[in-house]
């Protein structure tokens, strides 16, 4: 199924299985599920949460230090 | 997904202790987290006036906010402290945030900055061709900088908002460059030491993503961009891995945390602290030799 990600440095469309979860984008992406916060139609989910085809997901970076 | 407390959507799963939660749950949840805290290492005593380190990251703005809603039942008073280094593109915003914030608690606050009190803004600092790594001069100068602001304004003890994450990179970085002594210093609260305001951090015990979080579900405003000069910083490194390592071993960074609690009681049955402190010859502050970081990286900044 296909995904698209949107970031604050821009978009980006994922290939994930099907049986996919929120938490696999993160493979896809090389990056640590400890580094956002996953938003799909303004709602925050979690990781385990089932993906469907079409998705867009926001992910929010949180930041560190200050 | 539903929160394991009730049917509504899930918005947090706690991986290190498998718990899903909704908005309401988490907020009381970790709400509670922060107060039990406080109240565990005894952080404040009736009628303390506490400054609040407040840069306008989320960190900051979640502790600010935690401590004023505890403060007329607690009967503290709180009050701001922001250093400004001198950050062009980067701190400006965030000063804007955390003065917002001030005003709409109704807090007093202070803004420090690097041009007064160190003699140059950082960028000014970070034009010389031999200064590379921002973080070593920058981190002592904002330590000294909260302090005396805190001083400044008549507080009894300083809160910051460093969280799980932060600490856990702390302990691993003391760890590994052999400063013992430093992780027997570290923990929720320093102890009560002549010179200086003793420091506490209510957030300590909560990972970043969840600070994160909860400011975004308060609907707290809060500064999102990255300091422009941390990319290269080590401590970002130790970051990155440790969340690679928690996100396959869940509790990692607590299993890091907690160690160190562990160590520091072994630490202070073995008094590890030799060195007596002593006055720096230059500004009077406490420092275990003749002149303090702080008047030595100043001196050392300020040179063309």
């Amino acid at each position: 199924m296909k995904i698209k990600i949107v970031r604050k440095e821009g978009e980006k469309r994922i290939e994930l299985p099907e049986g996919a979860t929120a938490s696999d984008i993160f493979g896809k992406l090389g990056e640590s599920s400890e580094t956002y916060i996953i938003k799909r139609a303004k709602e925050v989910i979690i990781g385990e949460e089932p993906l469907s085809d079409g998705d867009e997901l926001e992910l929010i970076k949180i930041i560190s230090g200050g | 997904m539903n929160c394991d407390k009730c049917q509504n959507p899930a918005v947090a799963h706690l991986r290190y202790s498998d718990i899903r939660l909704c908005k309401n749950h988490f907020i009381g949840l970790t709400t509670d987290r922060i107060r039990k805290t406080i109240n565990k290492n005894k952080f404040f005593e009736r009628g303390d006036r506490v400054a609040v380190a407040v840069s306008g990251g989320k960190d900051s703005i979640v502790t600010i906010r935690a401590l004023h809603d505890i403060s007329k039942k607690r009967g503290l008073e709180i009050v701001g402290v922001t250093i400004d280094e001198g950050i062009a593109g980067y701190r400006p915003e965030s000063i804007d945030i955390a003065e917002r914030t001030y005003k709409e608690l109704g807090v007093d606050y202070t803004i420090l900055t690097y041009k007064d009190r160190v003699g140059k803004p950082l960028d000014k600092i970070m034009e010389r061709p031999d200064i590379s790594r921002a973080c070593e001069y920058c981190g002592v100068f904002r330590r000294r900088l909260i302090e005396d602001g805190a001083r400044e304004m008549g507080a009894d003890k300083i809160a910051t908002g460093h969280n799980l994450d932060d600490e856990a990179q702390s302990i691993f970085m003391n760890y590994i460059r052999s400063e013992f002594p430093r992780i027997a210093r570290s923990g929720p609260k320093t102890a009560n030491k002549e010179g200086f305001i003793p420091r506490v951090k209510p957030l300590c015990n909560i990972p970043e993503k969840e600070v994160g979080l909860y400011a975004i579900l308060k609907g707290y405003e809060i500064h999102e961009d990255e300091c422009p000069n941390a990319a290269n910083a080590f401590r970002l490194n130790i970051r990155d891995h440790m969340n690679l390592i928690e996100d396959k071993y869940p509790g990692f960074k607590f299993g890091i945390y907690n160690s160190a609690e562990n160590l520091r009681s072994i630490l202070s049955d073995i008094n590890i602290e030799k060195n007596t402190l002593k006055k720096c010859e230059n500004c009077g502050q406490n420092t275990s030799g003749k002149i303090c970081k702080f008047c030595e990286l100043k001196a050392d900044a300020r040179k063309k």
